[in-house]
Parts: structure tokens; sequence; C-alpha cells
């Protein structure tokens, strides 16, 4: 990540409060975990490598993660028919790690979280909410969006 | 007042030089008007009553921003701009709250609005004389397009020399449009070849520099496409840089994280005498004689319901809307930059009547570039894909472009705002939204949906797929002359309170099929208007 952003922060383009954020990210990276315990932080770590495969960025959308849920900060809304976050991610992985310990190659637990993320249940919610969150995470780090050929900081103009 | 744009590495943006010496009051001190939310509907009234001399505390539950100091182009760190308290969501279609349509701050959902300002059709206003289906409003719009005017000018609209639908223009927008961003182009060049009429959009961003009462001059946009997640220079007219400045300079205070829980009334229980807030950790109470409730779709009524007050129709509540905001995104050839321009610039009403009798209410078209965040987020919970699926998908962003339609929604009782059992961070109770489509609705969607892809089609994208959500959040509180079917009259008084006003979208009888935000702000300085002429016929 350093190279990368090293590149973004040279960039006269890119206004100091950008710069900012994103090197606070840097600095947040690694940080003790608050929420999650070692149990889950496995379990966690073995599906976002299914949803994000090969990408080094599992750390830190742990730790994003253990913040929000730490804090109680969402993202402002629930299906009614679901319990509140910290309860959701409780027995939501709590459930996947159980199913993680009846299949244990990668083929067939990449095909357990496509059969249960196509339904209506609990467990379906937990998996489609922790997927959208890892992968929104992953996106906001300025290596992921250089490697998808996207360079969205420059804050001066460079036309529409 | 400063009358310079500031400069600092050459990134242009506003100065906020007008908090500096904002007046402020006493808790104690009987104010003239308290409002409650500073956004599309708080701030022009503020602004419109401290230009009369009237002293006047708004208060906001959000934080005071300024936009070059605090605003980063990066989605995730500005989520601090939406209403994160956690709302639920029930019925067929379960409406998707936070950064989909909720805003918090000084400036509310203006700080992240796609700045789409389009008028509504006079027929719109009418649609239950004239279909059979809807609501009426009570207010016509020869009484509205002065202030739709007013509002066009006041924030340096950019649009079109002539623009082809709805009632004819007495004036032309104040500034020459925006540049098409590419999704823009793709769009309208697909239309073109298939008879579909498009225009540039009226957005409140500016193509030019353009003089600020209260602010100086603010720049024009740097296409840096970031507009639903804060504009970092003050080239939107969000409301932090246009109407508030021109409130505070006007002798308002504008109070920051001061979250209203209640009022106090008089002995009849006819008047308000003072509004009840949280502020840094401490209940207030700020005296006042009238109160202008602004607080969006959702927590105006919320606010009302927890105070038993204005409900004697039992219409609080009632009523909720959302536009239909159904998305076609399609992959590219060229290289589409999604990120870059103002994310709508291209528009058409074509289909505000329906062609065949489809549908009753109309929607319109509009291009959509996306922000990478927000894209990862909805081809995840659109799609539910993940691993090299994903991965395959993301790698094509800058290629994407996007057309969503946003369209008309009729009031019913199946859809609705209720008190939860749940508390939420606050210890008030959680406001729980029921919310189904209705047959007209899902008509006109899938109509939209076979418009949009059909223009994708026609531009030559691949892998074209549907992204189902709704935008805005609206209804709750209907305005109406028959105080059994509505909770405040045409002039947005309540009928059961003598000095309670309610001006934001929630009086909406129907949703109208346009962006509300123009329509917000033109019937709040109407409503404001009418209050100073009684105050000042009473005096």
């Amino acid at each position: 990540m350093n190279a990368n952003l090293d590149f973004v922060l040279s960039d006269g383009a890119v206004s100091q409060c950008t710069k900012e954020v994103l090197l606070s990210k840097e600095r947040k990276a690694g940080s003790a975990l608050k929420f999650f315990s070692s149990k889950e932080v496995e379990t966690l770590e073995s599906a976002i490598g299914i949803f994000l495969p090969g990408k080094n960025s599992t750390s830190y959308i742990i730790s994003e993660l253990d913040e929000e849920l730490a804090h109680g900060l969402g993202k402002g809304w629930r299906v009614g028919c679901f319990p509140e976050d910290k309860t959701l991610y409780q027995h939501g992985l709590k459930e996947l790690s159980e199913k993680f310990m009846l299949v244990k190659s990668r083929p067939e637990r990449e095909s357990l979280i496509q059969e249960h993320l196509g339904q209506q249940t609990l467990f379906a919610g937990f998996l489609g909410e922790l997927l959208v969150k890892a992968v929104e995470i992953h996106y906001s780090l300025p290596a992921s969006l250089l490697e998808i050929s996207c360079a969205p900081y420059a804050d001066k103009d460079s036309g529409p | 007042m400063n009358e310079l744009t500031v400069l600092t590495g050459d990134i242009p943006h506003v100065s906020m030089n007008h908090w500096q010496g904002m007046r402020s009051f006493l808790d104690s001190d009987e104010v003239d008007v308290v409002v409650i939310g500073t956004g599309a509907g708080g701030a022009p009234a503020m602004s419109r009553l401290g230009s009369h001399g009237l002293k006047v505390v708004a208060l906001e539950a959000g934080k005071k921003f300024d936009p070059h100091r605090d605003f980063a182009t990066d989605e995730r760190s500005q989520s601090k701009l939406f209403w994160m308290h956690e709302r639920v969501s029930l019925g067929k279609d379960p409406i998707m709250f936070g950064n989909n349509n909720s805003g918090k701050g000084v400036g509310g959902s203006t700080l992240h609005f796609t700045a789409y300002v389009p008028r509504p059709a006079p027929e719109s206003l009418r649609l239950k004389s004239l279909t059979g289906s809807g609501e009426d409003w009570p207010v016509n719009f020869e009484e509205l397009v002065d202030y739709l005017e007013e509002v066009e000018e006041f924030l340096g609209v950019s649009g079109p020399k002539d623009y082809p639908w709805g009632a004819k223009r007495r004036k032309s927008y104040p500034l020459a449009p925006l540049p098409l961003n590419t999704p823009a182009r793709l769009m309208e060049k697909a239309c073109g070849s298939i008879g579909i009429k498009t225009s540039a959009a009226a957005n409140a961003a500016l193509s030019s520099p353009y003089y600020q009462k209260g602010v100086g001059m603010r720049p024009a946009c740097t296409n840096r496409g970031y507009c639903q997640v804060g504009c970092n220079t003050g080239a939107k007219s969000s409301m932090d840089v246009t109407y508030i400045p021109h409130a505070v300079l006007n002798g308002v205070e504008v109070r920051e994280e001061s979250f209203v829980t209640g009022f106090v009334l008089n002995g009849d229980q006819k008047k308000i005498i003072g509004v009840r807030y949280k502020k840094d950790g401490l209940e207030k109470v700020q005296r006042c004689k009238s109160v202008f409730l602004a607080a969006g779709g959702v927590e105006s009524p919320r606010l009302l319901l927890q105070s038993g007050l204005a409900n004697s129709s039992g219409k609080v509540g009632k009523n909720f809307m959302a536009h239909p905001g159904l998305e076609i995104w399609g992959t590219f050839d060229e290289n589409t930059r999604p990120y870059r321009g103002i994310p709508g610039s291209l528009i058409s009403e074509d289909f505000q009547k329906s062609p065949n009798g489809e549908y009753h209410g109309g929607y319109l078209l509009q291009s959509i570039g996306v922000m990478p965040v927000t894209f990862a987020s909805q081809l995840t919970r659109g799609r539910k894909i993940f691993g090299n699926d994903l991965l395959k998908q993301m790698a094509a962003y800058t290629h994407v472009a996007g057309i969503n339609m946003l369209g008309d929604c009729f009031p019913s009782d199946e859809n609705f705002l209720t008190l939860s059992s749940e508390k939420d961070d606050l210890g008030l109770p959680k406001p729980e939204i029921h919310f189904s489509y209705g047959e007209n609705e899902k008509n006109m969607i899938q109509h939209a949906q076979k418009v949009m892809t059909e223009i994708w089609e026609k531009a030559g994208a691949k892998d074209i797929w549907k992204f189902e959500r709704s935008a805005h959040v609206i209804g709750t509180c209907r305005m109406g002359d028959d105080p059994s079917r509505s909770v405040v009259n045409r002039h947005g008084k309540c009928h059961d309170l003598e000095n309670l006003y309610i001006v934001d979208n929630s009086i909406f009888p129907s949703a109208l099929s346009v962006n509300p935000a123009l329509t917000i702000m033109a019937m709040s300085l109407k409503i404001t208007d009418h209050f100073i002429k009684n105050l000042k016929d009473r005096s």
C-alpha cells in the first residue's frame, strides 16, 4: 500500500484533507481489535479470502469492521426481520464457523457461500452484509483503486 | 463579508468566514422562530425569516463543516454526512436509508444531493383530477413558479437555454449547463438514435463562478465527481454555501449538534412555547413564539409522533412515499471515467406520460456516474457476486455507465412510518418504515427497465444489469385543506396547533416525478412569506 499511497500523496491535485484521510487509513491497519474474538477473526479471514481472493487487505477490512461494530456504527438502517448488527455478526460468524468446519476446501466453501447468499434466511442476510462491507472497505483503499486503473483523488479540475 | 474565492494550492474553494461573528441567543430568550433542521426545507426559511429582521435560532442535529477543510475525496470517511441512527425497514420493498437518502449536518441532505433540480410538471400537482390516481396538491404551479425562479436564481442553477419539457420558462437558467460526462454522452447518442429526446440537466452546481450573497464568489465546478459525498469547493449549491450564509448574515443563529427531542406547550396545549433539545449531553429548552419543522420525511413525523402532537387526523407518518429509482448499468469498450463530472448531467422527461397507458403519473431518466465504493457496494448487493467474478467486474469499473429512473409514487395507506419498540443510541424510539410498491409503481418500473435496457443496448453496452433502489423520502405529514385527511394546511401550518409550521418534503401530498430539492425550497419560501405576511397583518 505504501508505494501507491506515496503516489497519491505526492500529487499536487489532491487536497490536504484527502491526503490526511488516506494517511489515517494507513495508520489504522493492524490496530487492536475490540469486538471480534480470535476465533471470529479466523472465520472472517477465511470468508474475506473467498470474497476477495489474492488481496492483502484482509486485516484492514477486519479492523474497520471491528471498529464499526465496537462503536455501534451501522449503515443507518436494517431490514426489520434481521437483528441489530452486533447480534447479526455474532450469530452469523458462529454459524459460518460451524459450516466451515464441515467443508474445508476452498471450492466447497465457495459453493457453500454461493448457495446461502441466494436464500432468504438470517444467515444469508449476514453473509450478504459481510460481503458488501468487506468489498466497500477493500475498494476504499488507494491501492485497490489503482489496481483497477481508477485514479479518483484529483480535487483539481481534470475535465468531466 | 469575504468577497473573494480563496485559492490554496490551486484548488479553489469558498470562504466560510460568515460563521465568525454569528449572532447568538440564550435559551431563555424568546426568539420569534425556532427552525428544526437546516436542509432544503429549513435553510431557505431561516434565510427569509432573518432577512425580515426576525429573531431566529436554527437547531441542527449534525455538525457544521468547512467543505475545503473537512470533505475528503474518499467515500467512507464522508459517511459523516449521512443520518446513521438506525431506522428499521419493513414491507415488501424495504427502503435503504443511510447514504441512500438521509443527511445530517448543517445543510442537511443537500450536502450529499446529486444537485439535480428539475421543476415539477404543472400536471403532476393535480394528478388525481387529471387521472383519478394519486393526490392533488392544494397549491398549483402558477403559485409556485415565482419561487421556483427565485431559487434557481439564488442558487445559480446551470441548465440549458431552452428546456424542452414542462411549462414554458419565463427566464433561462442563470448559468450555462455543466459539461456532459461520458455516461451522459453515451446516453445522449443512444437516445437520439431511437427517438428519445434528451437535454442537459438543470443542476444546482456552478458551470461558471457565481456571486453568492453572504459568501462572495463561489467557484465553478471542477468536475471532481464526488458531489454525493460533499462538494469540497462550494461549487455545488448545497445549503451550507447558499441560504445558510445568507441567513447567518441576517442575524440567524445556527446551533449545530443540537438534537431536538420534543416541545413545551402552553396551558391549553395549542401553542408551542419552547423546543426541547440535547446538546453536549445536556437537556435544554429554547423559548420561542413559533416553530418551523424541517427535519425531513422521517425525522419530522418521528418527532411529532413521539411528542403526541399535530395528529388529530391520524395522518402523521402515513402516506410514506419514495421515488422508484431503478438503475441500469452497462459496460463499454471506452473508458467512461464514471467518477468524473457531475454524476447526473443528462435528462429525459419523455416518459412523464405513459405512451400507451401502462402507468399513471410518470418518470424521468437521468444519466449517472458513480464513485468506486458505491459501485462496488451496488455490485455485491445487487448481483451477489464475489471472488474472481467480482474482481473481474470491478476491473471494468472505469468502463461502466448508468441510467436511472425517477418515478412518481402514489400515497398509500399501506406505506407508513411508526415508532418502533426499539430505542436508538439517544434513547428515543427508532422510526419503523413500512413500504411496498403499488401496482402503478411496479408497472412504471417495468416500463422504465425496458426503455433503459434498450438505450444501453443501442449504445453498445455489454453486461447490462439492474440495481433496484428507491430515492428520497417523501410524505408523512400531508398538506391539504381537509383537517381530517392532512396534517398541515396549504400554508404549511399544522391544523392542530397555532404556531407549528412544516416546511420540508414530509408535506408533499404526492411524490412528484422529479428530484424534490427545488420544490422543497420553493414551498419553504412560499410558506415563510405567508407566515411573515400574517405577522405583519397582525401587528
